[in-house]
């Protein structure tokens, strides 16, 4: 069957009414007692694909999938100091009969309770972290401030299905446990210790028969008073050879110490000084001629609260050392090693490598998403990201910055501006070193709290400028300066219904050589890899969406990406989606 | 509150003082030293090597490409101060084909952005012996005496059958030498061509255009019964060096006959459409092409070539293949 957005709208409706059904039945079987409870996440979703003619004959154009599922969330407390949670996921891929593409699987599983009083413990799916240079899910590139039509998705479904969605926390599998104390008439008021030991997901860079990878670590928080808060931080990435009968193996502890201390708190202002400081070694056990890297960071600021101008003022300083490794605050959310699923081949050329994500997969396509913590530096795009591809830990930065935070009392405009300075600290492939420029803004408009409207009218901004330089040899040079602009609108035209608009969109232009690591995270470059850039990217994304309640909702959406290489043509191509989906979360 | 800022203030002032070296290696080279050849001649025959020099201001990547008169090259890649005797000893084996062969050989120094080159000649006096004694060749189409064949003897192939077999080869029993291409291995090679044909079996056009077997006991060495080859069929390897002459729809299935404990033949298959131009050297353990049953690499009495065309509609075009150096090896691939 050819679809068309007719048939994918009559196909979702059915798909809608077979949520409602599966919806009833819950209800039915929701009848929570003291022990059992249900809870549930569905989602109904299609998307039709089509690929834009220009330079491509090659290859399909157009690209139709969906699926329906449920995740089936089971509470039980057996006593009153444990509880034991199952999510049970349920899914029908649209397309698929007679039980093709249909899966019953178990998403999620975990025990947790108390032991005595004080020792509260969790065995299986779990999610953890910790600071952003020890252990921190960064946040993907390609977004700042993005609109309503764009964030919903990413959230629902793209962080969802990438286990990803609560925050920067990593999704881990294994055991966490944690108590805290209370002290009298001491300096300090209380300590909480948590520690975790997590099976990493299987994938040694060092070996063809993987060890088995763990992680293990925790932190120490002490607390005095209101004013102070110090917290020690561990972390260990390691293998253990013997359970892959090998010599050679890897491991990566990070230690680090964090203060929060407020020098003053009154009614107009209040003054912190927050910091954080810490040494990694990346330690290579059995490889003779391999001594192991060590490094180290800090980084301070203080943070000014003008009360009644609602304004929070940071400025601090950082270094990070270039030998500085912390797996699990370096490993990206998004592998742009791994090939988009929406058309991964574009154009006449057979041979052609399959393109890497642009900013339309960075919001829809879990295929280029990444849940594993890994040793290896990843590949990463400096046209999105190039001052610190791997949040702030990433290794070989020094330099300064300055945030901005405005929120009104009554929420009519929410802003923030941040401005950074960041140098290497040592040259990459030359004696020169570049310097990168940040420029990052977002704003949120509650237009109708102006005009006193009653239902909502927001408009969100966010631009983000990065400039790199480098100098030197026209072979060592570097120029490159790109810029993203996220714009949306959210307009409720009738009750419960809103309009979604938005837009991305992305040029980057200069040269730039991209930086490749191997397994030990040693630097080399390549002439393929020495990118000259002149991209845009235009994401623009038009919709409605109607709230059955705060948390399910029923969208119809249209979205048309454009590609453009100023450099070739022949590597120009757009995409046009269109998509209904039906989320519900209860 | 003073002795922990004071702390962090410390920790971060001994990591700036580290003494700090620049990441990677150099984008732009400053050779101290140029590149040199430690010999003007090698015999690789009498298990000889070559090894090259240079120098750098900074850790460089560097790449030596040696080139043959006859195309052959070899690659050989490092990231270091010095070029020396450790890191670029080379002992006459090919990365891409023909095999080096006697005669002059250029080596040049080249990296990863920098433009700049250097080079270098020398003479290889006697190429590398590139068979071992363990190795079982079947045949290098070198030596115009073997009677090759082409189809089943009558009532099919049997093991121990010692008489004629079918009919001649459309192959004559001479190699083809092609100049066109380069030769990869010794003076000759064998080509294959043609388009499909109707047979007269009734079955109109098929996708055969013609075939060729070597048995062991009729192959370049005239083994015996079976190839000599290792016991262990994961420590056995088939390798043929293929042409891909840039014919769609070329289609080339090698056949390895062995023979089974009841005495039967045992087909082990491989299809390879050859999208490339030039010669490869393709290796498969053969442990690999033995699927859903155990391997006996001791048993193993012929191998066969069969040209196909894969083309939607037959005759279609002339679809043509190069073989050369069809050999087997022990314990590692064949290395040219």
């Amino acid at each position: 069957m050819i679809i068309t957005k007719k048939n994918i709208d009559t196909m979702s409706k059915k798909f809608i009414l077979l949520f409602f059904v599966l919806v009833s039945g819950h209800a039915v079987f929701a009848q929570d007692n003291d022990k059992v409870k249900f809870g549930a996440y569905g989602r109904a979703l299609q998307q039709n694909t089509t690929l834009g003619e220009e330079n491509d004959t090659l290859h399909a154009d157009n690209v139709s999938k969906g699926h329906v599922l449920v995740d089936l969330g089971i509470n039980i407390n057996p006593d009153k100091r444990t509880e034991v949670q199952a999510i049970i996921r349920m899914r029908s891929d649209i397309g698929g009969f007679y039980t093709a593409g249909s899966a019953l699987q178990l998403r999620q599983l975990y025990i947790k309770g108390l032991i005595g009083k004080y020792f509260s413990y969790q065995v299986g799916d779990l999610y953890l972290q910790m600071s952003p240079y020890t252990f921190y899910n960064n946040n993907a590139e390609g977004s700042i401030n993005e609109g309503r039509i764009f964030a919903d998705f990413r959230r629902d479904y793209t962080n969802y299905e990438n286990l990803s969605n609560k925050g920067n926390y990593w999704w881990q599998q294994g055991a966490t446990t944690n108590f805290a104390l209370a002290f009298k008439e001491s300096k300090i008021d209380s300590m909480r210790v948590d520690a975790f030991f997590v099976r990493n997901r299987p994938n040694n860079y060092l070996s063809g028969a993987p060890a088995a990878l763990f992680h293990a670590g925790g932190r120490v928080t002490l607390t005095s008073t209101d004013k102070m808060k110090l917290i020690g931080n561990y972390v260990n990435l390691f293998e253990i050879g013997k359970t892959a009968d090998i010599d050679s193996v890897i491991s990566n502890p990070v230690t680090s110490l964090q203060l929060d201390y407020t020098l003053w708190n009154n009614e107009s202002t209040a003054l912190r000084v927050v910091g954080e400081g810490g040494y990694s070694q990346l330690i290579f056990k059995g490889y003779e001629t391999r001594a192991s890297k060590d490094g180290s960071f800090g980084e301070g600021a203080v943070k000014l609260n003008l009360k009644p101008a609602n304004l929070l003022i940071s400025a601090g300083y950082s270094y990070v050392d270039p030998q500085f490794y912390s797996s699990a605050a370096q490993s990206k959310r998004v592998n742009f090693a791994n090939i988009p699923s929406t058309f991964p081949n574009v154009g006449n050329d057979p041979l052609a490598a399959p393109r890497t994500a642009n900013i339309f997969d960075l919001v829809k396509d879990t295929a280029v998403y990444n849940q594993r913590i890994v040793s290896q530096l990843m590949a990463y795009d400096p046209t999105l990201n190039n001052s610190q591809a791997y949040g702030k830990a990433t290794p070989n930065r020094q330099g300064v910055n300055l945030d901005l935070q405005y929120k009104d009392s009554a929420q009519k405009v929410m802003a923030n501006v941040n401005a950074a300075y960041l140098t290497e600290i040592v040259g990459v492939g030359t004696s020169e070193k570049r310097n990168f420029l940040v420029l990052k803004a977002g704003a949120d408009f509650h237009i109708h709290k102006f005009i006193n409207w009653k239902k909502k009218l927001i408009i969100t901004t966010g631009v983000r400028h990065e400039t790199t330089k480098r100098g030197g040899d026209p072979i060592q040079s570097v120029d490159l300066t790109s810029t993203l602009i996220d714009l949306g609108l959210e307009v409720e035209v009738v009750n419960r219904l809103d309009v979604l608009v938005g837009t991305k969109f992305l040029t980057a232009t200069g040269n730039e050589f991209i930086t490749l690591h191997n397994k030990y995270n040693d630097v080399s470059f390549s002439n393929a890899n020495t990118a000259n850039i002149s991209v845009n990217q235009s994401l623009l994304a038009a919709g409605l969406k109607y709230r059955f309640s705060a948390n399910t909702y029923l969208t119809v959406q249209d979205h048309i990406f454009a590609y453009t290489d100023g450099n070739n043509s022949v590597r120009n191509y757009s995409f046009n989606q269109f998509l209904i989906m039906f989320n519900m979360n209860f | 509150m003073k002795k922990i800022i004071g702390i962090f203030l410390a920790m971060v002032l001994m990591a700036s003082c580290r003494n700090k070296e620049q990441l990677g290696p150099d984008l732009k080279v400053t050779i101290t030293q140029p590149l040199a050849v430690n010999t003007p001649a090698v015999d690789f025959a009498g298990g000889g090597k070559i090894f090259f020099t240079a120098a750098f201001e900074n850790p460089t990547a560097w790449t030596i490409t040696l080139t043959g008169a006859n195309d052959a090259k070899k690659y050989i890649t490092g990231v270091s101060k010095e070029i020396n005797e450790a890191n670029s000893s080379w002992t006459g084996t090919s990365d891409v084909l023909p095999s080096f062969a006697s005669g002059s050989v250029t080596a040049e120094l080249t990296f990863q952005v920098d433009p700049a080159k250097e080079s270098v000649p020398f003479t290889i006096t006697n190429k590398r012996v590139s068979d071992k004694p363990s190795d079982a060749l079947v045949s290098n189409f070198v030596v115009n005496k073997r009677y090759y064949m082409s189809g089943p003897p009558p009532g099919g192939f049997k093991i121990g059958y010692t008489g004629p077999r079918g009919w001649p080869s459309d192959y004559p029993n001479i190699s083809n030498t092609d100049m066109v291409y380069a030769q990869p291995d010794g003076d000759s090679y064998l080509i294959m061509s043609g388009i499909p044909w109707d047979n007269g079996t009734g079955n109109g056009i098929t996708a055969y255009v013609n075939y060729l077997t070597i048995m062991a006991d009729n192959s370049d060495f005239q083994y015996g019964q079976y190839f000599p080859l290792n016991s262990d069929p994961s420590n056995v390897y088939f390798n043929v060096m293929v042409l891909g002459t840039n014919t769609p729809y070329t289609w080339l299935q090698a056949n390895i006959f062995e023979e089974s404990s009841s005495g039967d033949v045992v087909t082990r298959t491989i299809n390879l459409r050859p999208s490339w131009t030039g010669w490869k050297l393709l290796s498969y353990k053969y442990s690999d092409l033995a699927a859903g049953s155990a391997a006996n690499s001791q048993k193993i009495t012929g191998v066969q070539f069969v040209l196909l065309s894969d083309s939607p509609t037959l005759p279609g075009p002339e679809v043509k293949v190069g073989i050369d150096h069809v050999t087997f090896t022990n314990n590692a691939p064949y290395q040219p």
